[in-house]
């Protein structure tokens, strides 16, 4: 019963990230492949360090009640 | 109520699956069999450089920018490729799209690029190119057209690809 | 079955892609953790190495220890100050077709009272040239919950499912935005067997959890960097940035929380990067939450954890990376420290030793080098 709930909302909230990413990106593409300099910072991006994003989640894990929220990748150079 | 509701929730999901799917296509740039759109460049040397006037030669026409890890691999690489094939007929045009000069002179001084470095920092021919990654390649034959497209560069797939390509290009 | 026909049709494209592009760059790095707070200090090592193998995978492995000795205030009145040494490894692999990456981990962590398995599941898909990610991710943990010197407690299981889904969107070429749902649900054995909870009459009785716990996590993040002024017409380098992060949390324990971050990064020097962050974060209590509870209450809890709670943290880092920095096959070497103090304050848990309203005050810190190669 859990578990359906659980994977009930995880449905919808991803459509509704889905439907917010097209209604708020102009054109769905507004920075070209070679625009990308910026993004490609270190300082642009989210927990771009593996081993001191884990200490600090664990850190908050452990004293705070709220669990996750702040993991996925993206943004970057985009290169590969 | 809540029953229908979260069925047709749960029917959404796989539409924009399907969607997303089709809307994240495999990446295409110029393609093969194009002609590569001609243009003037200024290079970092402070030469303009003209590709129509290049017919004639295989010509390696790379996009990169300082930004771009495997840009910063692949640029040695061909340093070595055009020591080895410029005297028989290969050409290689570096064009970058770094903001600052400062930064790709900088980059290129420090590899020792031999090749002409040309410098777009509005992106008009990335543009052109219809660039869709960083970075991209393309291998354009004696006549003018497009031959092959690298996108990315692997350190161990690239290479041998490069050298088989440029020696039968070269042999046309 | 909808779902069945979107992994398939997820898998056979994936599947065929042409593989063109490259997994995560290889690099290493190895740091030190260190925590001190309310009488408890956690420090240890830790080191990552990844590393391309074939052609689109990589794969990843990682080593961490930490050496916990501790004197609680949640323990203090009825255990005494241990130390206890908590082992973990982690490796996983990464494999690109065009622009979905697919990632695999396993972990196992184990301390003399506790071990656990995790396996994870994660999917990344880049769409619209790069401008959206589309984040999945599926973890499933196996623990056992021991307890030491008891063997009669023997091992207790305890469950936990994570189900994460987000979005990445760059907005303009200096603004990024994330927005991520994570469901982690937990059951099993969820208290702690060291803990006891206090009656109104002043006794000590086991805590009595609900065998199931769901939480659900909102989290919306942003990125926006600044350039140094025009330049030539145009834009110039990247001075740095300033983030935001706000995260909405509730759970079936009634625990509803709010977390708010800024972060500011900025490049001081050529090579040195500069950071310095505030975090504020605030709790309301779980429903059978009591820092004394009725002895008819079914479920009793006083895991301060639990507890209507705020947080204030703010840290500073530093970090040298020499970006032009090429020696033989390395590449991008850095070197990290950041530091940062947590002020916790509880509205309702008291400190057993005086019966004082409890706070307290802890020390973050971290440091790490690494290089590409």
């Amino acid at each position: 019963m859990m578990q359906t709930g659980v994977i009930a909302q995880l449905r919808f909230w991803t459509a509704v990230g889905v439907f917010f990413l097209a209604a708020v990106c102009v054109g769905c593409a507004p920075v070209r492949p070679w625009e990308r300099e910026y993004l490609a910072d270190e300082t642009m991006q989210f927990d771009p360090d593996p081993l001191k994003a884990e200490w600090n989640n664990h850190v908050r894990e452990v004293l705070e009640g709220a669990r996750g929220g702040f993991n996925g990748s993206g943004g970057g150079c985009g290169c590969r | 109520m809540r029953i229908n509701s979260m069925r047709n929730k749960s029917k959404i999901i796989p539409l924009l699956l399907a969607a997303a799917l089709a809307a994240g296509g495999p990446a295409v740039a110029a393609n093969p069999g194009e002609k590569a759109p001609d243009f003037t460049g200024k290079s970092l040397g402070g030469k303009n450089i003209k590709l129509s006037e290049l017919r004639g030669r295989v010509v390696l026409i790379n996009f990169w920018g300082t930004w771009c890890a495997p840009c910063k691999e692949e640029l040695p690489y061909f340093n070595s490729l055009y020591g080895k094939y410029r005297n028989v007929g290969l050409e290689i045009l570096a064009v970058n799209v770094d903001k600052v000069r400062a930064q790709a002179a900088g980059m290129s001084g420090a590899m020792g690029l031999t090749f002409p470095v040309i410098l777009d920092p509005a992106g008009d021919l990335f543009d052109l190119y219809r660039i869709r990654n960083m970075p991209t390649t393309f291998v354009v034959g004696k006549d003018g057209g497009i031959r092959y497209v690298h996108w990315g560069f692997g350190t161990s797939v690239d290479p041998p690809r490069y050298e088989s390509e440029i020696r039968s290009l070269l042999k046309e | 079955m909808c779902t069945a026909i979107s992994i398939i049709a997820w898998v056979s494209v994936f599947l065929g892609q042409a593989a063109g592009l490259e997994p995560p760059q290889d690099e290493a790095s190895t740091g030190y953790n260190y925590y001190t707070g309310g009488g408890i200090t956690v420090q240890g090592p830790a080191v990552i190495v990844r590393k391309q193998v074939l052609n689109r995978a990589s794969v990843k492995a990682e080593y961490r220890v930490d050496s916990v000795s501790s004197a609680s205030v949640d323990v203090v009145p009825q255990a005494s100050p241990y130390k206890e040494t908590r082992q973990e490894y982690s490796l996983g692999t990464d494999i690109l077709s065009g622009d979905i990456l697919m990632g695999l981990d396993y972990t196992n962590s184990r301390e003399s009272d506790y071990v656990s398995d995790t396996l994870a599941v994660g999917l990344a898909h880049d769409l619209f040239d790069k401008n959206s990610t589309l984040n999945f991710r599926v973890a499933r943990s196996w623990d056992q919950v021991g307890k030491n010197n008891d063997p009669s407690f023997g091992w207790k299981g305890f469950d936990r499912t994570i189900y994460a889904a987000g979005v990445t969107q760059s907005l303009t070429p200096r603004w990024l935005v994330q927005l991520n749902y994570e469901a982690t649900a937990d059951d099993g054995f969820i208290n702690n067997p060291y803990r006891s909870a206090i009656t109104t009459d002043g006794a000590f009785v086991p805590e009595n959890y609900p065998d199931a716990r769901t939480g659900h996590a909102w989290v919306v993040r942003t990125s926006y960097g600044f350039p140094s002024a025009l330049l030539e017409g145009g834009l110039g380098e990247l001075l740095g940035s300033v983030q935001f992060d706000y995260r909405y949390y509730r759970d079936t324990f009634d625990v509803t929380s709010n977390t708010g971050k800024i972060n500011f990064q900025f490049y001081l020097l050529r090579d040195w990067m500069f950071g310095v962050f505030y975090q504020y974060y605030e709790q309301g209590a779980a429903s059978f939450y009591g820092d004394r509870v009725s002895p008819d209450q079914l479920y009793k809890a006083r895991d301060k954890e639990l507890s209507q709670y705020n947080d204030q943290w703010v840290g500073l880092s530093f970090k040298f990376i020499p970006k032009e920095a090429r020696w033989g096959p390395i590449t991008n070497p850095f070197i990290q420290l950041d530091t940062s103090m947590m002020i916790s304050h509880y509205d309702n848990f008291t400190d057993p030793r005086n019966g004082d309203l409890y706070s307290q005050t802890a020390y973050v810190t971290h440091t790490s080098l690494g290089f590409h190669f």
